[in-house]
């Protein structure tokens, strides 16, 4: 056994080895409740009644104050640390169900109070604030996102239709030039065609002038001749008329010589045998006059004939005539007419070399102009396929907002 | 026996007691009627005819035919039922009946053919038309062949003669 | 001497010829020669196309006259060539102006008596059917 005092010479182990063999008296009683208290036995108790040394027993006493308070502090200490455990506890757990349920609109409270918490109170309200700011302005962000992408994709569809519409007028406008490129080619050909044309009218104008002066010379003879013709039909037709006359006469002896001689065959028949001879001569007479007749009734078709062909001729004379008079007009008329026409051929002439010339200035401002235009063209298709990309980026962004401002829906700030 | 060179005037086994009853068969009114055989003597063609002034409409016109000028008889005619148009190839069968000799004239002839007796049947009760003058049908392979009564139709043509108005001398 | 029967008269009325014998027939004329009353025109010969010729015709008591188309001419024929109408023919007419056929060139050709032709017609005018 050491000295009770000389602790620093042994180790604990030793001395608890040694604390088998426990400090005599009362002192070692003291010892061990002191041990006991530095081994964190702070509910032993000295009995202080039992120590008869006033000095150890003011100790034991003081010991036992001792051990009462440090029991106490702890007690309080543990209390304390139960205390900011479970206000800590409480606010993780808080802090989770905000997370999980985004729900920043209260404050937060704990079910216990204690000083060491209120920096983490005031911290954790701090952040929550933070968030909430965060949020809010996330979420105004995401609106005024949505909003705009929205403005620019409307914005970039009208775009796009509008250049793609404008990419088809201008398309339209090409090809319209184009025709117009080809039509004016034409015009220019057929200018040039005119202007031959009337070079040529121009000398076949001046032949036909020469022309009508001769069918106008031509039409007075006709007229003359006419009138000569008119004559010669009407004498021709009193002498068919006169024959005519002559024929039926003839005609008319042959019928009655036919009716005798048939009379005198019928006598002739009824005498028989004696009047044979008589018979016979009767027969012969008829054949004679029905030759007559026969030939009056060739005359008579030749006067028909020649009646129909004189009044043919006269209707043709008439004709003549009328066709004469007809003619001289016209004639008139054409002359007028030719004159115009060489005047007109003249003018025709000159205006067809005009538009030749400006057909060919219309068709080089055409080419220029299709040229302008097919550059339009390409910066419209450039265009158009910008608005294009526009649209598709718009496009995304609108989603991009829609799913942020579907993310911020999930925390209430209010 | 049948001679043909001796003609259609030759007696056939035509009595009651002959199974077979030969008939002469002539196309007229669209169809096959047939006569007694033993009445035709002779089978012509028309050529031109001699129409002769007031005569009934059956009665065509006249003929030569050998020297000798026959009347022509247009069935259809008796009967009302249009008439026969006389062309160069116009066939007529000279029939004789009783007093009267008539070339019947045809659209077409067909010549003689055999019934049997069994198989003529009495005409049909209509006595309008060409049917008062059938005293039988019968069948034969080319089908269903009237009957005429010929002496009997010939008879009555001449009584339907009308007087053509006024007396005669 | 030959039969004045058989001296006969062709004539033509519309497109039919016809004989008769020469002792019926007075004179041949003209329609214009004639007068009107006594034209007859529409007999059971027919209708004349054209009015050329009229035969004269010997009737007791009076003269008619027929209009013809045409007078043809005469011919003498033999007594065999008039024959008489074949027994049916005759049993259908009853007009006595077919007093027969007149066969010219294998041709059979009415024979026509001409006074009974006239007087059937007379008497058809005058009891009109």
């Amino acid at each position: 056994m050491s000295e009770p005092f000389d602790v620093d010479d042994e180790t604990p182990a030793q001395q608890q080895g040694k604390a088998g063999r426990a400090p005599k008296g009362e002192a070692g009683r003291l010892v061990s409740f002191l041990h006991g208290i530095a081994e964190g036995k702070l509910e032993d108790r000295l009995d202080v009644t039992s120590f008869s040394d006033p000095g150890l027993r003011a100790v034991a006493e003081q010991a036992n104050a001792a051990a009462l308070r440090a029991a106490a502090d702890i007690r309080e200490a543990r209390q304390r640390v139960q205390l900011v455990t479970t206000g800590v506890d409480e606010a993780i757990e808080a802090m989770i169900r905000l997370v999980i349920q985004g729900d920043l609109s209260g404050t937060l409270r704990l079910g216990v109070s204690d000083a060491a918490l209120t920096p983490l109170i005031a911290g954790i309200g701090q952040v929550m604030e933070t968030l909430k700011k965060f949020v809010t302005e996330i979420r105004e962000a995401a609106l005024q996102l949505s909003t705009s992408s929205a403005e620019v994709l409307a914005a970039a569809t009208q775009n796009e239709s509008s250049t793609s519409a404008q990419a088809s007028a201008i398309h339209e406008t090409t090809a319209t030039m184009e025709e117009l490129k080809g039509a004016s080619h034409q015009i220019a050909e057929n200018a040039q065609m005119v202007a031959s044309i009337a070079e040529q009218t121009l000398v076949g104008g001046r032949q036909g002038e020469g022309a009508i002066k001769s069918f106008m010379s031509s039409m007075e003879s006709v007229k003359r001749n006419a009138i000569e013709v008119d004559d010669a039909i009407a004498k021709l037709s009193k002498r068919v008329e006169r024959i005519g006359t002559v024929v039926e006469v003839i005609d008319e002896i042959a019928d009655r010589s036919d009716l005798l001689a048939l009379n005198a065959a019928l006598e002739g028949a009824k005498a028989g045998e004696a009047g044979r001879g008589f018979s016979i001569v009767a027969a012969e007479m008829r054949r004679l006059a029905e030759n007559v007749m026969e030939s009056t009734k060739e005359i008579k078709n030749l006067i028909t004939e020649i009646r129909e062909a004189t009044h043919a001729a006269k209707e043709a004379s008439d004709g003549n005539k009328k066709m004469a008079a007809e003619g001289e007009k016209l004639g008139g008329h054409a002359m007028e007419s030719v004159s115009g026409i060489l005047s007109g051929i003249q003018e025709t002439s000159d205006a067809a070399r005009v538009i030749h010339l400006a057909t060919q200035q219309q068709r080089t401002a055409t080419e220029q102009v299709v040229q302008s235009m097919s550059e339009i063209e390409e910066v419209t298709r450039q265009a158009q396929a910008g608005s294009k990309q526009a649209t598709g980026a718009a496009a995304e962004l609108t989603k991009l907002a829609e799913r942020l401002a579907d993310l911020v829906k999930r925390f209430k700030v209010e | 026996m049948w001679d043909p060179k001796a003609g259609f005037g030759q007696r056939m086994d035509v009595g009651p007691r002959g199974q077979e009853a030969w008939f002469f068969c002539l196309r007229i009114l669209g169809g096959r009627y047939a006569f007694e055989a033993a009445l035709v003597t002779e089978v012509v063609r028309l050529g031109p005819l001699t129409r002769l002034p007031a005569a009934p409409p059956f009665l065509t016109g006249v003929f030569t035919h050998r020297g000798e000028v026959l009347p022509v008889l247009d069935v259809s005619q008796l009967v009302g039922q249009g008439s026969i148009p006389v062309r160069p190839s116009t066939r007529a069968a000279i029939v004789h009946c009783g007093p009267w000799k008539v070339a019947v004239v045809s659209e077409a002839v067909e010549g003689l053919i055999t019934v049997p007796r069994r198989a003529l049947e009495a005409p049909p009760a209509e006595s309008s038309g060409v049917a008062e003058f059938l005293s039988g049908v019968a069948q034969d392979r080319l089908g269903a062949v009237a009957i005429l009564d010929m002496p009997r139709l010939v008879e009555a043509a001449r009584a339907r003669a009308v007087p053509a108005g006024g007396a005669a001398a | 001497m030959s039969d004045p029967i058989s001296e006969i008269l062709l004539f033509q009325v519309g497109a039919h010829v016809f004989a008769a014998p020469v002792r019926d027939v007075v004179r041949i004329g003209t329609v214009r020669d004639s007068a009107a009353e006594e034209l007859v025109l529409d007999t059971a010969l027919g209708t004349p196309f054209s009015r050329q010729r009229c035969i004269v015709v010997a009737s007791p008591g009076s003269e008619r006259t027929l209009v013809v188309d045409q007078v043809v001419g005469f011919r003498t024929v033999g007594e065999n060539d008039v024959q008489p109408l074949p027994a049916f023919a005759a049993a259908c007419i009853h007009s006595g102006a077919l007093a027969g056929l007149v066969v010219l060139d294998d041709i059979p050709t009415p024979f026509i008596d001409l006074p009974t032709l006239l007087r059937e017609h007379a008497a058809r005018r005058v009891t009109p059917q």
